[in-house]
């Protein structure tokens, strides 16, 4: 029948995808949930088989919990303030009032066109080097207040970093959600008497909140896979204070040489921000507001 | 017959110029070598250009990339080692065992190097793994001007170096340039330290917590060395320890601004090229232990990788790196010792502080080669971490137990 | 005013720019010594080093081939699954939409060490056109999902008058499909190209020389020390290019940046 041969082969249309994406994303993958249950050390030829030891160890090493600890805290703190500032900079540069528009567009995009590793080597630098040099113009370069040498501050300094680097994306975003307001909604509310304030709590807002869900959605997950950052900056120091889920997985496997207790650890991980993502999505369906 | 006679002259004229030179009827090499101490980089391009001339037809290309270690792991796991390949400590073994490398023992130009410096690469079955190539020590850069100025002694008791410290600092010197950015340079203080309070009476340490006879949080000796990095934390730039990297440190004591640097000889290049005409000196740390050594070990070793295209030309560079004028060239460019038998280490005023230790037997090795492989890369993070403040020395003792006890049940040594 | 503040505000947002402009022309111990003074003498002489010891021509020419090549094939992959998948009315469609979405849970981490592995046994650790291949299997769900919801709802009519007069369904895809897919391809090209040309763990782990811009910038940033002078010179050389390519098709970028953003 003509319709089966053409269904197939439409299908085999897919085949270059398909082929590519299997060989190097579902395969290892899949050996990945293999290697979690071995003791492969990433140099010998040959592993032993060891179930669920790595999983269950996992739940005990400091290490790993810490570092999820780590993660969460950088990922909340990022989250909020890229959304946050984000949606101020869209409000405030979606409004006829401001000039050099174009200009500050540009201005605040511009972080994110370049590489997490590039600006982490430089932001290396003006935390540390810049940072003492300029207080040391006024005498004070032996202040205790250090930017990544303090363990409880320095996760919030590589979050700065990376809210630097994404917040331009997300204004942008939103600037894109609040051109795609339709202008008679604002013109009723203006009609009915309503000033700045009501008209951006009140009707710009809520008609943002699924785009600011969005947001949100990408900034977490970007943020939680967290790895050049730290990795630059930081080697996850002082101490363990800096080092992320995904920098725990890559020391693991690559400075400790236990691959197998690295693969459980990203499983651990997959599920992770899986769970994040699926509850976020959930609130932005139901607090999804309609006109 | 006469043709014959032509054939076997031209035969002969032939076979005498290959004789002759070798070179003219070999293909051209490329020897990859990598290593990475970025402080040896002009002095071993010179002895590239050195043997580039004696045989034209190598050529040595050298790499020095960053994240070195995970680097070479990377490329052994795919078979892409180079030719020649610098390795150190307990990783130079792992990569014998595994197969990874050549091994040299029999060598004849192993003969021209120190048993000293031979120690660093034979194994416990006596078979040779590598070339050793420097010859370090870690101990206290100490800015001898300043010493003078102030009327300061090398301290050799914990009252002496308290003093020190104290009329530094009413001086506006800071005593240690501390550099805790990088972690691995709190191994270098903690080296001075646990090297001498850990293994000088317990030269088996390892064997004994292997056993379980020791722990880490039982043994009143790494509290001692708990109690020394302590001293010397509070007695540095400690504000910025956390965010003061290796090269910070460096300018710090080339420029007076601290007096005292625990570090290895390896730093010297880095401090010279700020304050070439400085008079410096080390020491060992005494001041908490009497009897202590300055640690004194071979750093640099080459190894020839198992799959090289050109066994040969790798051993022919080896071999001339044990020559006479390649290990002057290493010295007066790495500021390092040689391994080299017979090499006079005047290439800095230093070593006069360095040799006399050598002289009098004062001098201990690195233990950290008989540890685990995957303690070794955690264990200065543990200690950063403690030093912050963010674990009680009680805590990280214990971790180190702990991560202890994880890397010997992974069986990496 | 709030412009004037805010006009401000962008001017400090790009301090970081200015440190490395500044500190590019001054030697290693001037940048430790004062790291914030204006340069003691403009010499260049970190760039002509830099260039020289990083392959910088050489890196910057592979990083241009990988990402052209790598979205290349990601746009023909993910077009012609998407097309597929689209115009086929089977549950089968529908099992490989699903089949491509697992990828969008999965952050890198959890395939890195087996897809090394993987890497390792099909022997293309270290060759580039080993990693674009690598790219297009990991770079087409997007692209498939994307096509796949755009070609969904072009109407059929096109395609089936072209069938009648005796085209082949791959002359019906690069003929008609492909052209009027056109909004999707940019908007593939840009968000998989930005994300192909800044990648760093990947190249990283897979090619082990410094031979991506991204690569680049932590060569000198050794496992013991970094030389800062060579990597702010680096730093100059390979952002300017990227802000210049950004300057020229700004607005095409950012509509493919919130394009994607939406969709997913």
């Amino acid at each position: 029948m003509a319709s089966r041969r053409t269904r197939y082969s439409t299908l085999g249309l897919a085949l270059p995808a398909l082929a590519l994406y299997s060989v190097f994303f579902v395969w290892p993958l899949a050996s990945g949930l293999y290697l979690s249950l071995t003791d492969w050390n990433g140099l010998a030829k040959t592993c032993n088989f060891v179930g669920l030891r790595n999983f269950a160890e996992l739940l005990g090493d400091s290490l790993f919990v810490s570092s999820i600890v780590v993660t969460l805290k950088y990922a909340a703190f990022v989250t909020a303030l890229q959304v946050a500032l984000g949606l101020i900079l869209a409000l405030l540069l979606s409004s006829e009032r401001i000039r050099f528009r174009p200009f500050l567009t540009t201005a605040f995009f511009l972080p994110k066109v370049m590489s997490a590793a590039i600006i982490s080597v430089i932001w290396t630098f003006l935390f540390g080097n810049a940072f003492r040099g300029a207080l040391g113009l006024i005498g004070m370069e032996n202040t205790a207040f250090s930017w990544l040498g303090d363990p409880d501050r320095a996760i919030y300094s590589l979050g700065i970093v990376e809210i630097w680097h994404g917040l331009g994306y997300y204004m942008i975003i939103l600037m894109a959600g609040i051109t795609a307001i339709p202008s008679d909604v604002l013109e009723a509310a203006e009609i009915d008497g309503a000033g700045l304030w009501e008209k951006t709590f009140h009707v710009t807002l809520p008609l943002l909140a699924p785009t600011i869900g969005v947001c949100a959605i990408l900034a977490a997950a970007n943020s939680l896979r967290a790895f050049e950052i730290p990795f630059i900056m930081t080697a996850g120091g002082p101490g363990f204070s800096t080092t992320t889920l995904a920098y725990f997985i890559y020391n693991t496997a690559f400075q400790s040489k236990q691959f197998g207790y690295g693969c459980a650890a990203a499983l651990y991980m997959l599920a992770g921000i899986m769970a994040v993502t699926l509850a976020q999505l959930r609130i932005v369906q139901r607090k999804g507001v309609e006109y | 017959m006469k043709r014959r006679a032509l054939f076997g002259l031209i035969a002969a004229f032939t076979l005498s110029m290959v004789a002759v030179n070798p070179c003219y009827a070999q293909k051209p090499v490329t020897l990859r070598l990598v290593q990475w101490k970025t402080e040896a980089r002009e002095a071993i391009e010179d002895i590239i250009a050195e043997f580039h001339k004696k045989y034209p037809h190598i050529t040595v290309s050298m790499e020095i990339p960053g994240q070195y270690d995970s680097y070479i792991q990377a490329k052994a796991a795919v078979n892409e080692l180079p030719d020649v390949v610098g390795l150190y400590g307990t990783g130079l073994f792992d990569y014998a065992k595994s197969g990874l490398i050549q091994e040299l023992t029999g060598a004849p130009f192993l003969s021209r190097c120190t048993p000293f410096s031979l120690r660093a690469t034979t194994d416990q079955d006596g078979r040779v793994w590598g070339l050793p190539i420097d010859g370090s020590a870690i101990g206290v850069y100490y800015n001898k001007s300043i010493f003078q100025k102030y009327n300061l002694e090398v301290p050799r008791t914990m009252a002496e170096l308290e003093k020190v410290c104290t009329a530094l600092r009413k001086n506006n010197i800071t005593p240690f340039a501390l550099a805790y950015k990088d972690a691995w340079t709190i191994k270098m203080a903690a080296v001075t330290c646990y090297d001498n309070y850990v293994y000088g009476p317990y030269p088996d340490w390892t064997e004994l917590r292997d056993r379980g006879q020791v722990t880490f949080a039982g043994s009143p000796e790494w509290r001692q060395v708990l109690d020394a990095l302590r001293f010397i934390l509070s007695n540095g730039n400690t504000n910025t320890a956390f965010e003061t990297d290796y090269d910070t440190a460096a300018v710090m004591l080339a420029t007076g601004k601290s007096a005292m640097l625990v570090q290895g000889l390896w730093a010297l290049v880095g401090i010279r090229s700020i304050s070439p005409e400085m008079d410096l000196g080390m020491f060992a740390m005494q001041a908490f232990w009497p009897d202590a050594k300055l640690v004194h070990f071979t750093d640099l070793c080459l190894c020839i990788s198992a799959d090289t295209k050109h066994p040969s030309e790798a051993r022919l560079f080896l071999d001339f790196l044990t020559q006479q004028q390649a290990a002057l060239t290493w010295c007066r460019g790495a500021r390092l010792f040689s391994a080299v038998k017979g090499v006079k280490p005047d290439f800095d005023p230093i070593t006069g502080d360095i040799f006399a230790y050598i002289d009098r037997g004062d001098t201990t090795t690195v233990h950290d080669r008989t540890w685990w492989s995957s303690f070794n890369t955690t264990f200065e993070k543990v200690l950063q971490e403690w030093m912050v403040g963010s674990t009680t020395d009680a805590e990280a003792l214990k971790k180190l137990d702990d991560l202890w006890d994880r890397a010997k049940a992974s069986g990496n040594r | 005013m709030l412009s004037i503040l805010l006009v401000m505000i962008a001017v400090a947002y790009m301090l970081p720019f200015a440190f490395a402009v500044t500190s590019s022309f001054k030697s290693k111990a001037e940048i430790l010594l004062s790291p914030i003074a204006l340069p003691r003498s403009w010499s260049v002489r970190n760039y002509v080093e830099a260039i020289k010891r990083s392959n910088f021509a050489i890196s910057l020419m592979y990083s241009l081939t990988i990402t052209a090549t790598a979205v290349a094939g990601i746009t023909i992959a993910g077009a012609t699954a998407g097309y597929a998948i689209a115009r086929s009315h089977s549950a089968l469609s529908l099992a490989l939409l699903s089949f491509f979405g697992m990828s969008m849970f999965v952050p890198f981490q959890t395939i890195m060490i087996p897809l090394l592995r993987t890497a390792m046994s099909l022997r293309i650790v270290g060759s580039v056109p080993g990693l674009i291949l690598i790219y297009i299997g990991l770079g087409c769900p997007l692209a498939v999902f994307l096509y796949y919801n755009y070609m969904r709802a072009i109407p059929r009519a096109l395609e089936e008058s072209a069938v009648i007069e005796g085209c082949t369904h791959l002359q019906v895809f690069r003929h008609i499909m492909l052209p009027l897919a056109r909004p999707v391809t940019g908007v593939v090209a840009v968000l998989q190209g930005l994300w192909i040309w800044n990648d760093f763990l990947l190249p990283y782990l897979i090619l082990q020389k410094p031979l991506t811009i991204p690569l680049n910038q932590v060569y000198f940033y050794h496992s013991f020390n970094r030389d800062w002078n060579y990597i702010m010179a680096m730093f100059v050389l390979s952002t300017v290019p990227v802000i210049l390519l950004f300057l020229c098709f700004q607005r095409r970028i950012i509509s493919g940046l919130i394009a994607g953003a939406v969709k997913q």
